[in-house]
């Protein structure tokens, strides 16, 4: 399955768009650690931003700037949230104060509770309904998320926006998953016809074979970030973009105990 | 307004294999449409432990023989028991293993909507941590606390070792299983998806629709005019989605699925039913039917004052007034991520027996919702059915079957 690339956006405590990855990838540069910064997005207006909780914000910061980067109107596109872990703040909010004896919960914190609140904040914001979706797929997420999106491009033949993020949890929440570092990024997926001439292309092949090892990253200081978060594992895809080489680079994730995705990244051309 | 949200997608001929249904109103099908018939609700007060809400539930008794370490280990919560309860109906059972017999565990998938997981099990592990703030050692569940654990544990279950992935769009979820599923399909990605949708009864849930003014003390009433809100309901639906070829001639089809954004609000739903309208004119466009082909909708119908007056606006917009409508929320109450599971099967088999159910406690319509709403139940000539699904976060789903 052919999907060109039309947009990107990422988000990390060290680069808070793509540019800068790009920069980190291509000069070797040195890791800033910049973790005290957060997502801001402005498409969220700014009661409805200030109540929104690090993981939606996250992820319509990385769909902004994925969005702004194709140039489509949000009104074409639809969208798929993938998250490994969920929002573990709310859910740790939600468990401890069940856990009382007034058992008083938050509305707001509550309708936030829903896993699809990313796509929910993306969709209401942007003004966009098409169809939305938000699925979670624990380690595998990443693989999982992109056979989702390429099935989806392939079939509804309209541009999808594929967004994947996690972040840190309160202590309870950090078992079985030990995420240490938030970080997001989203795809603009178009087909050929939509496609730019610098558009790069993402191939992606369904298998039924085991894969048992992830992809190497090689981008020194980020193994943690790889290792810990599930959204992460979209980053040897992001590096093979971001080196923009000529040349083929191909790899291999797991979608399930006997079946696994390969991909391939190069220029359109 | 529609071409611009119609799906393009040229669905294959996709039939269920088998489905199974497990709710309050029975555990399996056989017994659910017997309460169907008799029109015997499964609600009754609440008796969710360590829950004092006044209201009533649409509980799973029967599931408290599989919430036990012994048959779940390191799976137990209260959603992965209800999930093995319908797995476990010796008929759906046979079909899961000839399934996977016949292609290869590798080239089965399994793909679950869910919208509390197994929430249930981390409100237990959070009632009683340890003084440092972590879980008891029974409740390190690996595999727990985590989205997908309905996906992971039916694919486990099952022996099943292509991809897995769950869902979680709150009360669209498992209507969207059939939207992957299809497309999957389609494209090759398998040869068979087990599809389903599992949601239990928890704290969460009956909280926070309660903070939300949602929960209603009495039995909920969809469609009536005296209708003040919600009953919370539990249930686990599971099917078997192949390509025509690979099933017999008479099984039930996927003719079409629409999906849709409000884009409106979180937790209140478009006021003129924009995006629920776009869903069912999607699912039509798709089977290539027009609405007077239709012959029943399974409505949304929660009961809540906003959905059943909204749904109703969308359904004359898209329906006239011509299609049989109910509710079966009185029977099960309100299964959050599995309704769309739960009633896409409710309405399956009112066509396979041309018997449709009517709407539990409707006893006064609502002069305001400008659709009348079938009260009774009926007999009718059934050939495609339709089940609406709306979730929070304003997210749509629409599914149509047929018998041909």
């Amino acid at each position: 399955m052919n999907c060109y690339i039309k947009g990107i956006g990422v988000w990390s405590p060290w680069f808070n768009d793509w540019d800068a990855f790009c920069a980190t990838v291509q000069a070797g540069q040195t890791l800033v650690d910049a973790s005290e910064a957060t997502p801001r997005p402005e498409l969220i207006p700014r009661n409805e931003r200030r109540r929104a909780p690090l993981s939606v914000r996250l992820a319509v910061e990385v769909s902004c700037r994925a969005l702004r980067q194709s140039a489509l109107p949000a009104s074409e596109v639809a969208c798929i949230f993938a998250y490994g872990q969920g929002d573990a703040g709310i859910t740790d909010y939600m468990c401890r104060r069940l856990a009382t004896a007034e058992q008083q919960v938050s509305p707001t914190k509550f309708h936030n509770s829903v896993h699809n609140a990313a796509s929910g904040y993306w969709t209401i914001s942007s003004g966009c309904m098409q169809a939305a979706n938000s699925i979670s797929a624990f380690d595998k997420t990443v693989p999982l998320s992109l056979l989702e999106a390429a099935c989806q491009l392939a079939s509804e033949q309209r541009p999808i926006l594929l967004t994947m993020y996690d972040c840190p949890a309160p202590e309870t929440l950090r078992y079985p998953l030990f995420i240490r570092h938030p970080f997001a990024a989203a795809l603009l997926l178009v087909q050929e016809e939509q496609a730019g001439a610098d558009d790069p292309l993402l191939q992606l092949e369904a298998s039924s074979s085991a894969c048992s090892e992830w992809p190497d990253l090689a981008i020194a200081g980020l193994e943690e970030l790889y290792t810990s978060n599930p959204a992460a594992r979209i980053l040897p895809v992001l590096a093979a973009l971001a080196r923009r080489e000529a040349g083929e680079f191909r790899g291999a994730m797991p979608t399930g105990a006997a079946a696994s995705m390969h991909y391939s990244v190069r220029e359109h051309a | 307004m529609q071409s611009d949200f119609q799906s393009r997608f040229q669905i294959p001929d996709l039939r269920l294999l088998d489905f199974e249904l497990s709710c309050a109103a029975g555990v399996n099908r056989v017994a659910i449409n017997a309460a169907l018939r008799q029109r015997r609700t499964g609600l009754a007060p609440n008796n969710v432990a360590h829950s004092g809400l006044d209201t009533l539930v649409g509980g799973v008794p029967a599931l408290q023989d599989f919430d036990t370490p012994e048959a779940l280990n390191r799976w137990q919560s209260r959603n992965n028991a209800l999930a093995l309860l319908c797995l476990s109906q010796p008929g759906f059972a046979r079909s899961c293993r000839a399934t996977i017999g016949r292609f290869g565990a590798a080239r089965v998938a399994v793909v679950i909507g869910s919208s509390t997981a197994s929430i249930d099990r981390t409100e237990e592990g959070y009632r009683d941590l340890l003084t440092d703030g972590q879980f008891k050692p029974q409740f390190k569940q690996a595999c727990m606390h985590n989205p997908h654990t309905p996906g992971a544990f039916v694919a486990d279950k099952l022996g099943v070792r292509g991809p897995a992935m769950t869902v979680s769009t709150a009360c669209s979820s498992s209507a969207k299983v059939f939207a992957t599923a299809a497309r999957w399909l389609a494209n090759d990605m398998t040869d068979a998806v087990i599809i389903g949708g599992v949601d239990t009864l928890c704290l969460s849930v009956l909280h926070g629709f309660h903070a939300l003014q949602l929960v209603s003390p009495q039995a909920c009433k969809p469609f009536d005019a005296d209708r003040d809100g919600i009953n919370l309901g539990e249930a686990a639906g599971f099917a078997i989605l192949v390509h025509a070829k690979h099933a017999p001639p008479e099984s039930v089809r996927l003719r079409g699925f629409g999906e849709s954004s409000d884009a409106h609000h979180m937790s209140h739903p478009h006021p003129q039913g924009l995006g629920a309208q776009l869903a069912m004119r999607a699912a039509l466009h798709m089977a290539g039917l027009s609405s007077d082909d239709v012959d029943y909708v399974n409505l949304h119908g929660t009961a809540s004052k906003a959905n059943d007056f909204i749904e109703g606006k969308a359904m004359r917009c898209v329906f006239g007034e011509r299609v049989l409508a109910s509710s079966t929320k009185g029977w099960t109450g309100h299964t959050l991520g599995a309704t769309g599971i739960t009633e896409s099967i409710i309405a399956i088999d009112a066509m396979l027996q041309g018997y449709i159910p009517g709407t539990l406690n409707l006893y006064r319509p609502d002069m305001e919702i400008p659709y009348t709403v079938l009260a009774d139940n009926t007999a009718a000539e059934v050939r495609h059915v339709m089940s609406n699904s709306f979730g929070f976060g304003g997210n749509n789903c629409s599914l149509l079957f047929g018998k041909d």
